[in-house]
């Protein structure tokens, strides 16, 4: 999936926080947290072609219901859209 | 899974940051020099002990900086837009991933206008000590108000976010008032403040600086323009605030409280690592060293820090600003009470005293007169 802004994952303080950087700007100077499932997302977000990929990678790494996966990652990439991240 | 983390964030991660001992945020002092002359500076005029450092010298403290946790990164000067490398460092930083915020006189952003646009700062912080061309001319002996109006003005249409910072002093506490009128007449968020720091830095004098006002004006003055910049219910839960007293001792106290080499540091614009800006010790060398051995030395010195014992059984102690920094200026000692600030302050829990009063018996008569608008009585 193509990421349309320049946006780096640092791990901050123990929190993974995704910032802006270079042309990127958001409204009231925003970050991003990720949780632990949101960080792992994001670094295989350039490498998978679809939602279906994302959920089953997750599922390969993680113990969690497939539905709640599949709802987790529905609701991470609307985020995404809204913020013009991803097409 | 995703979290949108608007500003209060930074005060998030500034506290998981303080509990791990994580430099988050620092400030890299570009560079001393000024086209602007004002009288309490304290930094403009700082003895010349090497040359500034180069782009490159910058830029790689900041890589160590960033793998050591640095998120937040403030610009300042002297005027940073002098540099003569800005562009070449405020383009390499805004490429690695810090929020960077800039703080400058606003003089020279027109020329760098492309340079903003192209990589937004978090926000440009602009001082601002007047709100006319003649006071702010001879207040900063530069002839640039109207650039600067102009700045700001166009910084606001590439919206890109504005902070005003002020500092009454003796030259321009009179003229408070209209600064603040400006400020809200655009839509500016300000930052004033009528303490003024002796100028330790420049002259190595604790407990001077002739530009400054005196402890009761300057309390007069900072009750003054939050009246004028809060509206009542505001004015009045600070205020409440601002005079609260508290009991017994607190020994925790007389250790640094505040970011200040707990989990933010300075770098001068000669390389040297301190706690904050306006302390000129305790200071570790980045440049000799690497940047995250200066920071565990800088840790360690300022973890063995004690303040004077008698803030710690102080009434006022829970309000009062007063920080290790205002101590060393003061008084050129960490330990020593400050008076200057002890004066200060009782006289603006006075004041505000006298206000909330004033505004209590205000709405007492409203609440007895039911055929008069509440707007009959509001100054503000």
């Amino acid at each position: 999936m193509n990421i349309k802004k320049e946006l780096v994952l640092r791990e901050i303080a123990g929190e993974n926080v995704l910032v802006p950087c270079g042309k990127t700007v958001f409204s009231d100077n925003g970050l991003f947290m990720l949780n632990e499932v949101g960080s792992f997302i994001w670094k295989i977000l350039p490498f998978v072609a679809n939602e279906d990929e994302i959920v089953e990678k997750i599922l390969a790494e993680y113990e969690i219901e497939p539905e709640k996966v599949k709802a987790d990652v529905d609701n991470f990439l609307a985020s995404l859209k809204n913020l013009e991240i991803i097409d | 899974m995703i979290k949108t983390a608007e500003p209060y964030m930074s005060g998030f991660l500034h506290r998981r940051a303080l509990e791990k001992g994580i430099p988050v945020s620092g400030t890299f002092e570009l560079t001393s020099n000024c086209n602007f002359s004002c009288p309490m500076c304290y930094v403009h005029g700082d003895v010349k002990r090497r040359e500034e450092m180069s782009a490159k010298e910058w830029l790689s403290l900041a890589g160590q900086a960033k793998s050591a946790g640095t998120l937040f990164l403030l610009l300042t000067g002297g005027e940073p837009l002098l540099m003569k490398d800005f562009e070449e460092i405020y383009t390499g930083l805004s490429k690695m991933g810090f929020m960077i915020s800039i703080n400058t006189n606003g003089s020279l952003v027109e020329e760098y206008l492309p340079v903003f646009q192209k990589y937004p700062p978090s926000r440009m912080n602009i001082s601002l000590y007047a709100a006319d061309a003649e006071t702010y001319k001879s207040f900063c002996k530069a002839d640039k108000f109207d650039k600067v109006v102009s700045a700001i003005e166009m910084l606001q249409r590439k919206q890109i976010s504005v902070r005003l910072n002020s500092v009454f002093t003796a030259g321009n506490y009179e003229k408070a008032g209209d600064i603040i009128r400006f400020a809200k007449e655009r839509h500016l968020n300000l930052k004033p403040t009528a303490y003024t720091y002796p100028r330790l830095r420049v002259d190595g004098k604790a407990g001077v600086n002739t530009a400054r006002l005196s402890p009761l004006l300057a309390a007069r003055c900072a009750v003054e323009s939050d009246l004028l910049r809060f509206d009542t219910e505001t004015f009045v839960r600070r205020g409440k605030k601002v005079i609260e007293r508290t009991d017994g001792t607190d020994d925790a106290m007389t250790c640094i409280r505040c970011r200040a080499g707990r989990c933010s540091y300075w770098i001068t614009w000669d390389g040297k690592m301190r706690p904050c800006g306006m302390m000129s010790e305790p200071e570790t060398e980045p440049l000799q060293v690497c940047f995250e051995q200066a920071w565990a030395q800088l840790r360690k010195a300022v973890a063995g820090i004690r303040l004077s014992p008698e803030c710690s059984v102080c009434e006022r102690r829970n309000s009062c600003p007063v920080c290790a920094a205002m101590c060393l200026a003061e008084t050129g000692s960490f330990s020593k009470k400050p008076e200057y600030i002890c004066t200060m302050f009782e006289q603006i829990c006075n004041l505000t005293e006298q206000q909330l009063m004033r505004i209590g018996n205000l709405h007492e008569i409203i609440d007895s007169c039911d055929d008069v608008s509440q707007e009959d009585f509001c100054e503000y």
